[in-house]
């Protein structure tokens, strides 16, 4: 198994119509990547957030534009069918912090099959800075995942997400 | 020649130990229109449903079942000779019998009435939507769904105590044990609370045990409605009436699994011992017949236990069944038609442009991760021309205390097909933060957790008030904006019982009340009216209404005891449209109604479909049948035996193989 559409060549500006085997999307097609361009590649990003990302870092605005999410896997690649954990990065599009009181929440499930993972994300967040390490993380299976970031702030969460391609 | 209920007792098949596994078919008394609680009154059925229709009027709604004829036809009666002594109920939902006959009746206005050689009301000012009555003795036990509780009542109908608040989460049918442990179903919590004898006199050990889980397994349960303790012979065992898995389950004190049976009926109207959405248990003295009530059938059945297990019927899994269970609710916004389907908590998403519309994806399902819902309890999709995001699905779920906002995009140029990665969810809000913040805002009192049964938008409103939430709960209307960052509260008036649904046009909002049997108007300047009739037909159990287009505050209002819609004309006048049965331009409990640009379409949830109407845009009767749609199955032109179509038995002109002929399924 491994995850096709993960290469450092993908960068923030393309990854929104990005298919599988890495070819944009018909002209026409809905987008299918949740994930909205950001016009910042995710070196701006991880300045932004402090955090070290590297370039094949996945960046996508949140549905209603009030965040900025970064995403990789620690260690830079996922693991067949293993447990691997993502390092995430949140940035508030205002330029104000993310308050300590902020949380996010990390899922990801197939919607064709109608199933999420098998284990439940743990999230850590790493000091006083909007990064935050998720554990347990598995993609069980080959095919099309959505991983999703909820960020919340005073019980009003917004997600950003992606197409994870597996094979 | 009539003959007295004699039960056949089948005491010398049932051991000494032995808990029922299975039941055989006896009866089936129909017409008892949302049969809604049953109890044994020695050998005679006492059966409650919301309303009774006399003559056009809403009337006494206790009936009793006197016996069985020879021919098996069960013999019903009034419950009272005088019928005048019956007090005034306004929503009865459940019935109980005491050892020493007394008679208790939840009504959903908030109150119980107990008969003990004459009526009285128990529980008034203190109960908000009794669900369920149990006799411990001569004290009363009520579950209230609102106030998730279990409250006692001494016999002087003094309030003793409230138990369970902040772990029972929607109580429901309750029953007491011989040694005074009270079992409580729990519809919203998917599981049955044992208060062990002495819990409910305060106790420190008081809080209740949980028995059971979520599930469709044996031993498992989806919305249990009631639960009947079966004591007799040394066994000792429940039987609950497990509303979404379409069965009676019997387990132990304990919850173990001993037995189910009554699986399934797949398609509406069957039974003869297939059940279908049961919420009322009952067992006779003689230990061995069970009443269960229907109300989604109208319907009560008895059934004797039997100790062994019924065989597996091959026919349930074969033939013709259903593919949608679609629930009360609906949302349409311009182009896109959601609809709840209830068995499995989700949503259908369809293009409203298309007839039929186009089954795009399906939003949810029966869970607690994220996309999944405990309960949805209303659902709206933004339309165009307001101060909300278009096309955005809002829902809100129960359970969760939350409403999600799900965006769905796609290529309108191009054919819709189905696709599950079109829904994604935008946004999640929390409605326990939101109550806090409309606390601090100082202008709103502290609300009680909220419960919202539907959501409107107001075209006319800016946008930090366009969003507007009817919340039961605490009877008010909350106008928010579309991250309900504030909000304002409007109270409902003050007879307001079960608001239900929601509809706002031209700066009118209608507030349909089935308790209430009315719609509450509020005009544009804040007054309330009660509309209790239109066009001098009386509102029976009104479950859904909207605006007509082109009319400002013309209405139709969908009349689940009816089984028809109330379509209102300009002048004042009004007309029935539709009537009892399954075809076209017929309903069987119709709910909830949302307007789309190919017409009102209304949930006839009985008949698990919607039926869509054209409207005239002039607000006449022009109010016309245009489709009867499931998932998969559409007619767009009238099959024979429909209203206004062809008998069943007219000469066809065109061959019978033709699908679309005379009617055409698309």
């Amino acid at each position: 198994m491994r995850l096709r559409c993960f290469t450092p060549i993908v960068l923030a500006l393309s990854l929104a119509p990005i298919a599988c085997d890495g070819s944009k999307q018909p002209a026409g097609e809905p987008a299918k990547d949740a994930a909205q361009p950001t016009g910042q590649t995710a070196q701006e990003a991880s300045a932004a957030s402090a955090v070290d990302f590297t370039p094949a870092a996945r960046v996508a605005t949140s549905s209603d534009g009030t965040y900025e999410v970064t995403w990789e896997p620690v260690g830079g690649t996922i693991p067949d069918a293993e447990p691997f954990s993502i390092g995430v990065g949140v940035r508030r599009i205002d330029g104000a912090a993310l308050p300590a009181s902020a949380r996010i929440r990390v899922d990801a499930e197939m919607p064709h099959h109608g199933h999420g993972m098998n284990l439940v994300p743990g999230v850590t967040r790493r000091g006083a800075d909007a990064y935050f390490v998720v554990d347990s993380m598995l993609f069980h299976m080959t095919g099309r995942w959505v991983l999703a970031v909820d960020v919340e702030e005073d019980g009003v969460s917004e997600r950003a997400q992606w197409y994870v391609d597996i094979e | 020649m009539l003959v007295q209920i004699a039960f056949i007792w089948a005491a010398s098949a049932l051991g000494s130990a032995d808990c029922p596994k299975g039941a055989d078919y006896r009866t089936t008394l129909d017409g008892a229109r949302g049969a809604c609680g049953v109890a044994w009154l020695g050998e005679r059925l006492l059966v409650c449903t919301p309303e009774a229709i006399d003559g056009g009027r809403a009337s006494a709604q206790v009936r009793v079942m006197t016996g069985i004829s020879e021919d098996g036809e069960p013999l019903v009666g009034p419950f009272a000779a005088d019928s005048a002594a019956m007090p005034a109920i306004a929503s009865a939902s459940d019935i109980a019998v005491s050892a020493s006959g007394a008679l208790a009746v939840s009504d959903l206005a908030g109150v119980v009435h107990v008969f003990r050689g004459s009526w009285s009301r128990v529980g008034e000012g203190t109960l908000r939507a009794p669900v369920a009555v149990a006799w411990r003795g001569d004290e009363l036990l009520v579950s209230d769904a609102s106030l998730g509780v279990v409250a006692e009542f001494a016999a002087d109908g003094s309030l003793r105590r409230q138990s369970g608040r902040g772990i029972l989460v929607e109580p429901a049918g309750i029953d007491v044990a011989a040694d005074g442990t009270i079992f409580v179903a729990d519809r919203l919590a998917d599981c049955l609370w044992r208060f062990d004898a002495g819990n409910l006199e305060g106790a420190e050990s008081g809080a209740p045990v949980r028995v059971g889980e979520a599930g469709g397994n044996p031993g498992q349960f989806s919305a249990p409605r009631d639960v009947a303790v079966l004591e007799r012979d040394g066994a000792r065992c429940l039987l609950v009436a497990d509303e979404l898995n379409h069965r009676v389950q019997v387990v132990d004190f304990d919850g173990s699994f001993i037995g189910f049976f009554g699986m399934h009926a797949l398609l509406p109207r069957q039974g003869e011992g297939r059940i279908h959405y049961p919420v009322s248990l009952a067992v006779a003295a003689d230990g061995v017949t069970l009443a269960v009530a229907e109300s989604f059938e109208d319907r009560v059945q008895l059934l004797t236990l039997k100790p062994e297990a019924d065989p597996v019927d091959p026919s349930a899994f074969g033939g013709e069944f259903i593919s949608s269970h679609f629930g009360s609710e609906a949302g349409c916004g311009d182009d896109i038609l959601a609809v709840v389907d209830r068995e499995i908590e989700a949503i259908a998403i369809c293009d409203a442009r298309a007839t039929p519309p186009v089954h795009m994806c399906v939003v949810g399902g029966g869970g607690a991760l994220p996309l999944r819902f405990g309960e949805i309890s209303a659902m709206a999709v933004a339309p165009r021309g307001i101060a909300v995001r278009a096309g955005d699905l809002w829902v809100a779920d129960r359970v969760h205390k939350r409403i999600d906002i799900f965006r769905l995009e796609w290529d309108r140029a191009k054919a819709s097909v189905f696709d599950q990665f079109l829904p994604r969810l935008a946004r999640s809000m929390d409605l326990s933060a939101f109550a806090s913040r409309l606390a601090a805002e100082g202008a709103n009192p502290r609300l009680r957790p909220i419960d919202i049964v539907d959501i409107e938008f107001d075209g006319s409103a800016p946008a930090e008030r366009a969003v507007v939430l009817l919340d039961r709960r605490n009877m008010v209307l909350i106008r928010t904006d579309e991250r309900l960052r504030e909000g304002v509260l409007e109270g409902l008036p003050p007879d307001a019982r079960q608001p239900e649904e929601l509809a706002i046009a031209d700066g009118l909002v209608a507030v349909a009340d089935p308790v209430a049997r009315c719609v509450f108007v509020r005009a544009k300047d804040g007054t309330w009216t009660r509309r209790d009739s239109i066009g001098g037909l009386e509102l029976m159990r009104p479950s859904g209404v909207a605006f007509r287009a082109g009319a400002a505050g013309v209405m139709v209002v969908s009349d689940a005891a009816r089984d028809a819609c109330i379509v209102e004309a300009r002048d004042g006048t009004a007309v029935l449209v539709g009537e009892r049965g399954v075809l076209d331009e017929q309903f069987w409990d119709p709910q909830g109604i949302v307007r789309s640009d190919l017409g009102l379409i209304v949930i006839d949830r009985g008949n698990h479909r919607y039926e869509r109407f054209t409207d005239g845009k002039d607000g006449d009767s022009s109010f016309a049948w245009n489709l009867t749609g499931t998932l998969g199955r559409y007619y767009d032109r009238k099959r024979r035996g429909s209203p206004g179509a062809p008998p069943l038995d007219a000469p066809s002109s065109t061959p019978r193989s033709n699908p679309l002929a005379p009617g055409g399924e698309s």
